[in-house]
């Protein structure tokens, strides 16, 4: 057994649903599509198809939850259909995919959904790319980070904080700074910006 | 292996969660120890570090490893190991430990630890990683054997013996998380208790435990409820069987009130007096 290949079509298997329905449709030609031989290829196919399908949606739901964790907002916002849209937004993870790449994979299918109308309300993908940069800036150890919002995203954020409903809110561009000096507490700011 | 048999003994602890923190220190004297995800404390925010400082000056931490990925063909991740050998500098533990699994291969993350197919060449990228970690990190490592949840076709050994294979050619310390033996056995129709014999007890330098739960037939090792008596008579029948240091409770999911995370661990160091693994 090549084990380098074999764990990396497993890596795939788990995490990419196209790539699982190819295998549980043909294991041993799905096998070969992902890089093994003809017997490692053979080998995987033994697989147990109901054990894949467990643990890849054990895995799906682990990630969901985690998601849930770092974007609490926007998954209070969301109720039921976060999950959803979680899967759709990371359902083939890039090479290297993590944390910050699925919550920023997430906020942007919100924000295209949202400007095409086919998510309500209008303000969850500024909602989503907000607390994305929450993820992402406390990945850094320093830098500076800026981020423009269609909406008063702090508006939006202290209702649903406090568990309370989100009233009407208007578009406000809003500008969101996150700052971190090397080793130092993350400060960050939020400004309503006037267009003259 | 006689490093791991001079590690200090640690008692009954926790594992870390925020969500306990406040609890935590209210009941310092009924927790002996802490063990915290290490991963959450790399490239971590000054607030994050504060934090583990501030554990660190009221308990003995052991760092506990997601995503080392030691079963990866393709070798361990540099930067990984350097955070966490920075980690384990700042805290000074006694051990540190991580999974035998693989985490991540071809490029793909795959966000959980993903069970190794039971192989010759498996063990002996285990044991090449291993000797690459160690060139970083001197401290011991233990090793925790998984929840198998999707087996590897392929496989020349058991599990028992390839965990074994593992932690005698790499001269490791095993982390017995007692659940995933019980899950493992009950998943594969097995029953845990009768195949004791064949696990490499005089390696245990740490246990787990944990609740679980069923669906549609299988248990999931959830980390989300009570332990459950058929894992605490295993976790006797363990710690009957090996020298362990120390044994930590898990609960991620579901966080109770804080008295029956005490509870438990009350339970666990009465079995280790009874078999006078501690005071």
């Amino acid at each position: 057994m090549a084990l380098g290949e074999v764990q990396a079509a497993l890596a795939r298997l788990f995490t990419d649903e196209a790539a699982r329905i190819a295998f549980l449709k043909d294991p041993p030609g799905a096998g070969r599509a992902l890089g093994l031989d003809a017997s490692d290829a053979a080998t995987l196919a033994q697989m147990a198809p109901q054990a894949l399908r467990r643990f890849a949606g054990a895995l799906q739901a682990k990630r969901v939850q985690e998601a849930r964790k770092r974007m609490p907002l926007t998954a209070q916002a969301l109720g039921d259909s976060f999950a959803e849209h979680w899967r759709a937004a990371a359902a083939s993870p890039a090479k290297g995919a993590g944390r910050v790449a699925e919550a920023q994979a997430l906020a942007r299918r919100l924000a295209t959904l949202a400007k095409t109308k086919a998510l309500a309300p209008a303000w969850i993908g500024d909602l989503a790319s907000y607390e994305a940069a929450f993820v992402e800036a406390a990945q850094r150890r320093c830098g500076l980070r800026l981020r423009l919002f269609r909406f008063p995203v702090g508006t939006i954020a202290a209702p649903l904080s406090a568990g309370a409903p989100v009233g009407e809110i208007g578009r406000r561009l809003t500008l969101g700074v996150w700052a971190r000096w090397p080793g130092g507490r993350l400060w960050h700011r939020l400004w309503g910006v006037s267009v003259a | 292996m006689s490093s791991l048999a001079d590690l200090p003994v640690l008692g009954v602890g926790l594992g870390y969660r925020a969500p306990f923190r406040a609890d935590l220190f209210a009941n310092r004297e009924r927790v002996d120890f802490l063990e915290i995800v290490a991963d959450h404390y790399f490239a971590a925010s000054r607030e994050k570090l504060d934090e583990l400082d501030l554990l660190a000056n009221h308990f003995t931490l052991i760092p506990h490893g997601l995503d080392l990925s030691i079963g990866s063909a393709e070798g361990i991740d540099g930067a990984y190991l350097d955070q966490f050998a920075a980690l384990i500098e700042r805290l000074d533990p006694p051990y540190w430990s991580e999974h035998l699994a693989f985490t991540r291969a071809g490029g793909v993350s795959i966000g959980h630890l993903a069970c190794l197919p039971y192989t010759r060449e498996a063990v002996d990228i285990v044991v090449r990683n291993i000797e690459t970690v160690r060139r970083r990190i001197a401290l011991p490592l233990i090793l925790e054997n998984i929840t198998a949840s999707v087996l590897i076709p392929g496989a020349e050994m058991d599990e028992p013996e390839f965990v074994g294979a593992v932690l005698e050619e790499a001269d490791c310390g095993w982390l017995c998380d007692v659940t995933n033996l019980f899950t493992n056995a009950f998943n594969q129709g097995l029953d845990a208790a009768a195949g004791l014999d064949r696990w490499p007890w005089e390696r245990v330098v740490q246990m787990h435990f944990a609740g679980g739960r069923f669906s549609d037939g299988f248990l999931l090792d959830t980390h989300d409820g009570l332990t459950s008596p058929e894992v605490w008579r295993l976790l006797e029948q363990a710690l009957a069987r090996s020298n362990a240091k120390g044994i930590i409770l898990e609960r991620d999911e579901r966080p109770p009130p804080f008295d029956e995370l005490l509870g438990e661990l009350d339970q666990a160091r009465a079995i280790g007096r009874r078999l006078g693994r501690w005071p």
